[in-house]
Protein backbone atom coordinates (compact mmCIF):
# COMPACT_ATOMS: atom_id res chain seq x y z
CA UNK A 1 0.00 0.00 0.00
CA UNK A 2 1.28 3.50 0.82
CA UNK A 3 0.87 4.87 -2.96
CA UNK A 4 -2.57 4.46 -3.62
CA UNK A 5 -5.38 6.43 -1.76
CA UNK A 6 -8.91 6.63 -2.63
CA UNK A 7 -9.33 10.14 -1.90
CA UNK A 8 -7.55 11.90 -4.91
CA UNK A 9 -6.23 14.99 -2.55
CA UNK A 10 -4.46 12.43 -0.40
CA UNK A 11 -2.65 11.12 -3.26
CA UNK A 12 -2.17 14.41 -4.50
CA UNK A 13 -0.49 15.31 -0.55
CA UNK A 14 1.45 11.79 -0.78
CA UNK A 15 3.14 12.68 -3.99
CA UNK A 16 3.59 16.26 -2.61
CA UNK A 17 5.62 14.27 0.55
CA UNK A 18 8.21 12.23 -2.36
CA UNK A 19 8.79 14.82 -4.08
CA UNK A 20 9.45 17.29 -1.74
CA UNK A 21 11.63 15.18 0.11
CA UNK A 22 13.61 15.04 -3.11
CA UNK A 23 13.80 18.18 -3.91
CA UNK A 24 14.91 19.02 0.20
CA UNK A 25 11.94 21.67 0.42
CA UNK A 26 9.77 19.28 3.35
CA UNK A 27 10.39 20.82 6.80
CA UNK A 28 12.39 18.73 9.44
CA UNK A 29 9.26 16.36 10.37
CA UNK A 30 8.24 16.07 7.07
CA UNK A 31 11.77 15.07 6.22
CA UNK A 32 12.11 12.61 8.58
CA UNK A 33 9.02 10.93 8.21
CA UNK A 34 9.66 9.90 4.78
CA UNK A 35 12.80 9.65 4.91
CA UNK A 36 11.81 6.74 6.89
CA UNK A 37 9.66 5.73 4.85
CA UNK A 38 12.03 5.34 2.20
CA UNK A 39 14.42 3.35 4.39
CA UNK A 40 11.52 0.70 4.46
CA UNK A 41 10.29 0.44 1.34
CA UNK A 42 12.36 -0.52 -1.94
CA UNK A 43 9.33 0.51 -4.16
CA UNK A 44 9.38 3.71 -3.03
CA UNK A 45 13.23 3.85 -2.79
CA UNK A 46 13.07 3.18 -6.49
CA UNK A 47 10.47 6.51 -6.99
CA UNK A 48 12.60 8.37 -4.83
CA UNK A 49 15.77 7.78 -6.82
CA UNK A 50 14.05 8.84 -9.88
CA UNK A 51 12.96 12.07 -8.44
CA UNK A 52 16.63 12.43 -7.18
CA UNK A 53 17.39 11.63 -10.74
CA UNK A 54 16.02 14.60 -12.21
CA UNK A 55 17.60 16.62 -9.72
CA UNK A 56 20.94 15.81 -10.69
CA UNK A 57 20.05 16.09 -14.52
CA UNK A 58 18.83 19.77 -13.71
CA UNK A 59 22.71 19.98 -12.20
CA UNK A 60 24.21 18.07 -15.20
CA UNK A 61 22.20 20.16 -18.27
CA UNK A 62 20.66 23.09 -16.92
CA UNK A 63 23.50 24.39 -14.33
CA UNK A 64 25.98 26.41 -16.77
CA UNK A 65 29.25 25.72 -14.75
CA UNK A 66 30.29 28.74 -12.80
CA UNK A 67 33.77 29.27 -11.70
CA UNK A 68 35.28 28.56 -8.21
CA UNK A 69 37.28 31.11 -6.73
CA UNK A 70 41.01 30.30 -7.78
CA UNK A 71 42.48 28.29 -4.49
CA UNK A 72 38.86 26.27 -4.01
CA UNK A 73 40.04 23.15 -5.51
CA UNK A 74 43.67 23.15 -3.44
CA UNK A 75 41.85 24.22 -0.55
CA UNK A 76 39.81 21.22 -0.84
CA UNK A 77 42.64 18.87 -1.37
CA UNK A 78 43.70 20.22 1.48
CA UNK A 79 41.17 19.40 3.60
CA UNK A 80 41.73 15.85 2.15
CA UNK A 81 44.46 15.63 3.06
CA UNK A 82 44.86 16.77 6.65
CA UNK A 83 40.92 14.29 7.55
CA UNK A 84 41.23 11.09 9.43
CA UNK A 85 39.53 7.98 8.25
CA UNK A 86 35.95 9.18 9.80
CA UNK A 87 35.18 7.04 12.44
CA UNK A 88 32.40 4.25 12.46
CA UNK A 89 29.01 5.06 12.54
CA UNK A 90 27.83 4.77 16.34
CA UNK A 91 25.80 1.92 16.93
CA UNK A 92 22.45 2.81 18.13
CA UNK A 93 21.78 0.06 20.62
CA UNK A 94 19.05 -0.71 23.87
CA UNK A 95 16.20 0.40 22.47
CA UNK A 96 13.29 -1.07 23.99
CA UNK A 97 11.56 -3.71 21.89
CA UNK A 98 8.96 -1.11 20.45
CA UNK A 99 11.88 0.22 18.72
CA UNK A 100 13.40 -2.49 17.68
CA UNK A 101 14.29 -2.88 14.25
CA UNK A 102 13.67 1.12 13.16
CA UNK A 103 15.13 2.37 10.32
CA UNK A 104 18.55 3.28 10.96
CA UNK A 105 18.20 6.69 10.11
CA UNK A 106 15.39 7.36 12.90
CA UNK A 107 17.39 5.56 15.64
CA UNK A 108 20.21 7.83 14.67
CA UNK A 109 18.13 11.20 14.66
CA UNK A 110 16.86 10.19 17.96
CA UNK A 111 20.45 9.39 19.22
CA UNK A 112 21.52 12.76 17.45
CA UNK A 113 18.81 14.98 19.09
CA UNK A 114 19.63 13.20 22.40
CA UNK A 115 15.79 12.03 22.99
CA UNK A 116 15.38 10.87 26.29
CA UNK A 117 12.93 8.18 24.82
CA UNK A 118 10.63 8.81 27.96
CA UNK A 119 7.22 7.92 27.33
CA UNK A 120 4.08 10.28 28.24
CA UNK A 121 0.94 8.43 28.86
CA UNK A 122 -1.51 10.10 25.97
CA UNK A 123 -4.83 7.89 26.98
CA UNK A 124 -5.71 3.87 28.01
CA UNK A 125 -3.47 1.83 25.73
CA UNK A 126 -1.05 4.82 24.27
CA UNK A 127 1.60 6.75 25.19
CA UNK A 128 3.57 9.03 23.15
CA UNK A 129 7.08 10.61 22.95
CA UNK A 130 7.22 13.78 21.17
CA UNK A 131 10.91 14.05 18.99
CA UNK A 132 12.04 17.85 19.12
CA UNK A 133 12.01 19.50 16.02
CA UNK A 134 12.96 22.88 14.73
CA UNK A 135 9.84 23.67 12.80
CA UNK A 136 6.62 25.96 12.93
CA UNK A 137 4.79 23.80 10.87
CA UNK A 138 5.10 20.29 12.03
CA UNK A 139 5.64 18.23 15.40
CA UNK A 140 6.49 14.47 15.27
CA UNK A 141 5.98 11.97 18.20
CA UNK A 142 6.15 8.38 18.35
CA UNK A 143 3.27 6.69 19.45
CA UNK A 144 2.91 3.19 20.79
CA UNK A 145 -0.24 1.47 21.26
CA UNK A 146 -0.99 -1.95 23.36
CA UNK A 147 -2.55 -4.67 21.27
CA UNK A 148 -6.20 -4.13 20.31
CA UNK A 149 -6.19 -0.38 21.68
CA UNK A 150 -8.60 1.50 20.20
CA UNK A 151 -7.58 5.43 19.28
CA UNK A 152 -10.50 8.09 20.92
CA UNK A 153 -11.90 9.87 18.75
CA UNK A 154 -9.54 13.08 18.14
CA UNK A 155 -9.15 15.68 15.99
CA UNK A 156 -5.82 16.89 14.60
CA UNK A 157 -4.06 20.04 12.09
CA UNK A 158 -4.72 19.63 8.30
CA UNK A 159 -2.93 16.51 7.56
CA UNK A 160 -1.32 13.82 9.74
CA UNK A 161 1.06 11.35 8.46
CA UNK A 162 1.73 8.11 10.13
CA UNK A 163 4.11 5.52 9.54
CA UNK A 164 3.87 2.32 10.81
CA UNK A 165 7.22 1.02 12.32
CA UNK A 166 6.34 -2.23 14.08
CA UNK A 167 3.60 -4.22 14.43
CA UNK A 168 0.27 -3.09 12.38
CA UNK A 169 -2.75 -0.87 12.82
CA UNK A 170 -6.52 -1.11 10.71
CA UNK A 171 -9.45 1.03 10.55
CA UNK A 172 -12.73 1.88 8.41
CA UNK A 173 -10.50 2.33 4.93
CA UNK A 174 -7.87 -0.61 5.71
CA UNK A 175 -4.87 -2.68 7.50
CA UNK A 176 -1.47 -0.90 7.66
CA UNK A 177 1.95 -2.73 8.42
CA UNK A 178 5.28 -1.80 8.75
CA UNK A 179 7.34 0.59 6.60
CA UNK A 180 3.16 1.43 5.55
CA UNK A 181 2.56 5.30 5.07
CA UNK A 182 -0.59 6.61 5.65
CA UNK A 183 -1.80 9.79 5.57
CA UNK A 184 -5.11 11.05 6.44
CA UNK A 185 -6.87 14.71 6.45
CA UNK A 186 -9.36 16.65 9.55
CA UNK A 187 -12.20 15.63 7.65
CA UNK A 188 -11.21 11.70 7.54
CA UNK A 189 -13.13 10.13 10.86
CA UNK A 190 -11.94 6.49 11.60
CA UNK A 191 -10.95 4.77 15.15
CA UNK A 192 -7.72 3.49 14.23
CA UNK A 193 -7.13 -0.41 16.17
CA UNK A 194 -3.93 -1.77 16.96
CA UNK A 195 -3.13 -5.30 15.73
CA UNK A 196 -4.16 -7.18 18.33
CA UNK A 197 -0.95 -9.47 18.76
CA UNK A 198 1.79 -7.04 18.79
CA UNK A 199 0.18 -3.97 19.38
CA UNK A 200 1.69 -1.12 16.79
CA UNK A 201 4.27 1.49 17.23
CA UNK A 202 4.35 4.36 14.80
CA UNK A 203 6.24 7.82 13.83
CA UNK A 204 3.59 10.47 13.34
CA UNK A 205 3.60 13.52 12.06
CA UNK A 206 1.28 16.17 12.26
CA UNK A 207 0.53 20.28 11.08
CA UNK A 208 0.52 22.84 13.80
CA UNK A 209 -2.95 24.63 13.14
CA UNK A 210 -1.83 26.98 10.08
CA UNK A 211 -1.38 30.37 11.90
CA UNK A 212 -1.69 33.61 9.66
CA UNK A 213 1.09 35.56 10.12
CA UNK A 214 -0.62 38.87 8.63
CA UNK A 215 2.69 39.61 6.69
CA UNK B 1 34.51 4.46 -21.74
CA UNK B 2 32.14 6.79 -23.20
CA UNK B 3 28.27 6.05 -23.78
CA UNK B 4 26.20 7.08 -26.52
CA UNK B 5 24.14 9.87 -24.70
CA UNK B 6 27.46 11.46 -22.81
CA UNK B 7 29.06 12.57 -26.48
CA UNK B 8 32.51 13.33 -25.75
CA UNK B 9 32.40 13.98 -22.00
CA UNK B 10 33.84 12.14 -19.54
CA UNK B 11 32.54 9.25 -17.62
CA UNK B 12 31.97 10.62 -14.60
CA UNK B 13 30.65 7.60 -12.74
CA UNK B 14 33.30 5.53 -13.58
CA UNK B 15 35.40 8.59 -12.07
CA UNK B 16 33.22 8.55 -9.17
CA UNK B 17 33.95 4.91 -8.90
CA UNK B 18 37.57 5.42 -8.91
CA UNK B 19 37.07 7.94 -6.21
CA UNK B 20 35.42 5.70 -4.10
CA UNK B 21 37.59 1.97 -4.60
CA UNK B 22 40.65 3.88 -5.39
CA UNK B 23 40.49 6.94 -3.73
CA UNK B 24 42.16 8.33 -7.22
CA UNK B 25 42.89 11.97 -6.73
CA UNK B 26 43.56 12.39 -10.30
CA UNK B 27 39.82 11.19 -11.05
CA UNK B 28 38.49 13.42 -8.09
CA UNK B 29 40.07 16.51 -9.28
CA UNK B 30 38.20 15.98 -12.88
CA UNK B 31 34.98 15.43 -10.89
CA UNK B 32 35.85 18.76 -9.18
CA UNK B 33 36.25 20.68 -12.14
CA UNK B 34 33.24 19.43 -13.54
CA UNK B 35 30.87 19.46 -11.15
CA UNK B 36 31.91 21.67 -8.24
CA UNK B 37 30.83 24.84 -11.15
CA UNK B 38 27.58 23.21 -11.74
CA UNK B 39 27.02 22.84 -7.85
CA UNK B 40 27.89 26.60 -7.27
CA UNK B 41 25.55 27.59 -10.41
CA UNK B 42 22.78 25.12 -9.03
CA UNK B 43 23.19 26.92 -5.74
CA UNK B 44 22.73 30.47 -6.85
CA UNK B 45 19.81 29.80 -8.93
CA UNK B 46 18.28 29.26 -5.57
CA UNK B 47 19.38 33.07 -4.76
CA UNK B 48 22.75 31.86 -2.71
CA UNK B 49 25.09 35.03 -2.87
CA UNK B 50 28.32 33.90 -4.58
CA UNK B 51 30.61 33.43 -1.61
CA UNK B 52 28.18 30.85 0.05
CA UNK B 53 27.23 29.02 -2.85
CA UNK B 54 31.29 28.60 -3.47
CA UNK B 55 31.67 27.65 -0.07
CA UNK B 56 28.92 24.72 -0.36
CA UNK B 57 30.07 23.79 -3.36
CA UNK B 58 33.17 23.26 -1.89
CA UNK B 59 31.64 21.33 0.69
CA UNK B 60 29.98 19.52 -1.28
CA UNK B 61 32.96 18.00 -3.25
CA UNK B 62 34.99 17.29 -0.07
CA UNK B 63 31.51 15.25 1.23
CA UNK B 64 32.00 13.21 -2.40
CA UNK B 65 35.86 12.81 -1.46
CA UNK B 66 34.67 11.17 1.63
CA UNK B 67 30.91 8.50 0.48
CA UNK B 68 32.60 7.57 -2.80
CA UNK B 69 33.23 4.27 -1.44
CA UNK B 70 29.31 4.30 -1.01
CA UNK B 71 28.55 5.33 -4.57
CA UNK B 72 27.03 2.51 -7.21
CA UNK B 73 27.27 3.24 -10.70
CA UNK B 74 24.38 0.36 -11.01
CA UNK B 75 21.81 2.23 -8.36
CA UNK B 76 22.43 6.05 -9.61
CA UNK B 77 23.85 8.44 -12.19
CA UNK B 78 27.07 10.26 -10.76
CA UNK B 79 25.18 13.26 -11.60
CA UNK B 80 21.90 12.23 -9.42
CA UNK B 81 24.50 10.99 -6.38
CA UNK B 82 26.49 14.09 -6.30
CA UNK B 83 22.84 16.11 -6.44
CA UNK B 84 21.83 14.68 -3.22
CA UNK B 85 25.05 15.39 -1.16
CA UNK B 86 24.79 19.65 -2.53
CA UNK B 87 20.82 19.17 -1.64
CA UNK B 88 22.16 18.19 1.90
CA UNK B 89 24.54 20.52 2.37
CA UNK B 90 22.22 23.23 1.19
CA UNK B 91 19.74 22.05 3.90
CA UNK B 92 22.48 21.73 6.26
CA UNK B 93 23.56 25.78 5.79
CA UNK B 94 20.64 27.41 5.01
CA UNK B 95 17.93 26.07 7.32
CA UNK B 96 20.60 25.62 9.92
CA UNK B 97 19.98 22.12 10.70
CA UNK B 98 21.23 18.68 10.14
CA UNK B 99 20.11 17.15 6.99
CA UNK B 100 17.86 13.86 7.59
CA UNK B 101 19.31 11.88 5.24
CA UNK B 102 19.00 8.51 3.25
CA UNK B 103 22.38 7.24 1.59
CA UNK B 104 20.20 5.58 -0.73
CA UNK B 105 23.06 3.95 -2.16
CA UNK B 106 23.91 2.30 1.03
CA UNK B 107 20.89 1.32 2.24
CA UNK B 108 20.50 -2.38 3.29
CA UNK B 109 17.06 -4.23 1.80
CA UNK B 110 15.25 -4.37 5.00
CA UNK B 111 11.81 -5.88 3.97
CA UNK B 112 9.99 -6.84 0.45
CA UNK B 113 13.05 -8.18 -0.81
CA UNK B 114 10.66 -9.81 -3.44
CA UNK B 115 9.35 -6.39 -4.65
CA UNK B 116 10.23 -5.39 -8.02
CA UNK B 117 14.09 -4.00 -8.10
CA UNK B 118 15.20 -0.85 -9.80
CA UNK B 119 16.33 -1.63 -13.08
CA UNK B 120 19.87 -2.41 -12.20
CA UNK B 121 21.16 -2.79 -15.60
CA UNK B 122 19.64 0.49 -16.96
CA UNK B 123 22.63 3.06 -17.45
CA UNK B 124 21.75 5.58 -14.89
CA UNK B 125 22.97 8.38 -16.78
CA UNK B 126 21.23 7.99 -19.60
CA UNK B 127 17.90 7.08 -17.69
CA UNK B 128 18.46 10.70 -15.58
CA UNK B 129 18.64 12.37 -19.31
CA UNK B 130 15.87 10.35 -20.73
CA UNK B 131 13.63 11.82 -17.46
CA UNK B 132 15.32 15.71 -18.25
CA UNK B 133 13.93 15.16 -21.82
CA UNK B 134 10.71 14.35 -20.51
CA UNK B 135 10.53 17.76 -18.16
CA UNK B 136 11.07 19.63 -21.58
CA UNK B 137 7.62 18.09 -23.18
CA UNK B 138 5.60 19.21 -20.28
CA UNK B 139 3.33 21.93 -19.95
CA UNK B 140 4.96 25.34 -18.84
CA UNK B 141 3.00 25.53 -16.04
CA UNK B 142 4.08 21.94 -14.67
CA UNK B 143 7.89 22.34 -15.47
CA UNK B 144 8.28 25.83 -13.88
CA UNK B 145 6.97 24.41 -11.10
CA UNK B 146 9.46 21.18 -10.70
CA UNK B 147 12.34 23.21 -11.48
CA UNK B 148 11.48 26.23 -9.03
CA UNK B 149 11.08 23.30 -6.26
CA UNK B 150 14.46 21.99 -7.05
CA UNK B 151 16.41 25.66 -7.34
CA UNK B 152 15.05 27.82 -5.15
CA UNK B 153 14.75 25.75 -2.21
CA UNK B 154 11.18 26.99 -1.66
CA UNK B 155 8.46 24.52 0.11
CA UNK B 156 5.13 24.14 -1.60
CA UNK B 157 3.52 26.75 0.46
CA UNK B 158 6.10 29.05 -0.18
CA UNK B 159 5.44 28.37 -3.85
CA UNK B 160 2.37 29.12 -3.66
CA UNK B 161 2.72 32.11 -1.56
CA UNK B 162 5.30 33.62 -4.01
CA UNK B 163 3.62 32.82 -7.08
CA UNK B 164 -0.34 33.15 -6.28
CA UNK B 165 -1.26 29.86 -7.31
CA UNK B 166 -2.89 27.92 -4.69
CA UNK B 167 -1.30 25.33 -2.66
CA UNK B 168 -3.60 22.89 -3.53
CA UNK B 169 -2.60 23.64 -7.56
CA UNK B 170 0.86 23.86 -6.84
CA UNK B 171 0.96 20.08 -5.92
CA UNK B 172 -1.66 18.35 -7.95
CA UNK B 173 0.37 20.57 -10.63
CA UNK B 174 3.32 19.26 -9.73
CA UNK B 175 1.79 15.74 -9.32
CA UNK B 176 0.65 15.51 -13.15
CA UNK B 177 4.33 16.58 -14.23
CA UNK B 178 5.71 13.82 -12.56
CA UNK B 179 3.32 11.29 -13.68
CA UNK B 180 3.84 12.45 -17.20
CA UNK B 181 7.29 11.95 -16.92
CA UNK B 182 7.12 8.86 -14.89
CA UNK B 183 5.38 7.48 -18.01
CA UNK B 184 8.08 8.33 -20.23
CA UNK B 185 10.85 6.92 -17.83
CA UNK B 186 12.59 3.58 -19.07
CA UNK B 187 12.18 2.26 -15.58
CA UNK B 188 7.96 2.84 -15.36
CA UNK B 189 7.26 -0.49 -15.28
CA UNK B 190 8.74 0.13 -11.56
CA UNK B 191 5.06 2.44 -10.55
CA UNK B 192 2.87 0.86 -11.81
Amino acid sequence: MSAHYKDDLLETEYQSLLFGYAAGILDEAQTLIVAAHVAMSPRVRSLMALYENLGGSLIAHECEPVSLCESALDSVLAKIEAAHESAAKPAYQNLESALENIPEILASYLQEQECTLEWQNMFPGFEAMEIAMNCKRSQAHIIKADPDAITPQHTHGALEITLVLNGAYEDESGHYKRGDMVLSSENHHHTPKACSQMGCTSLMVSSRPYILTGK
Amino acid sequence: MLSPTSGDTPDMEALLSDVGRNKNKESFIALFNHFAPRIKSFLMKGGANEAVADELAQETMLNVWHKAEGYDRKKSAASTWIYTIARNKRIDALRKRKATHIDLDALPILEDENSPSPARETQMHEEAHTLFQALGTLPQEQAELIRKAFYDDKSHQEIADETGIPLGTVKSRIRLGLERMRQQSTIQELWS
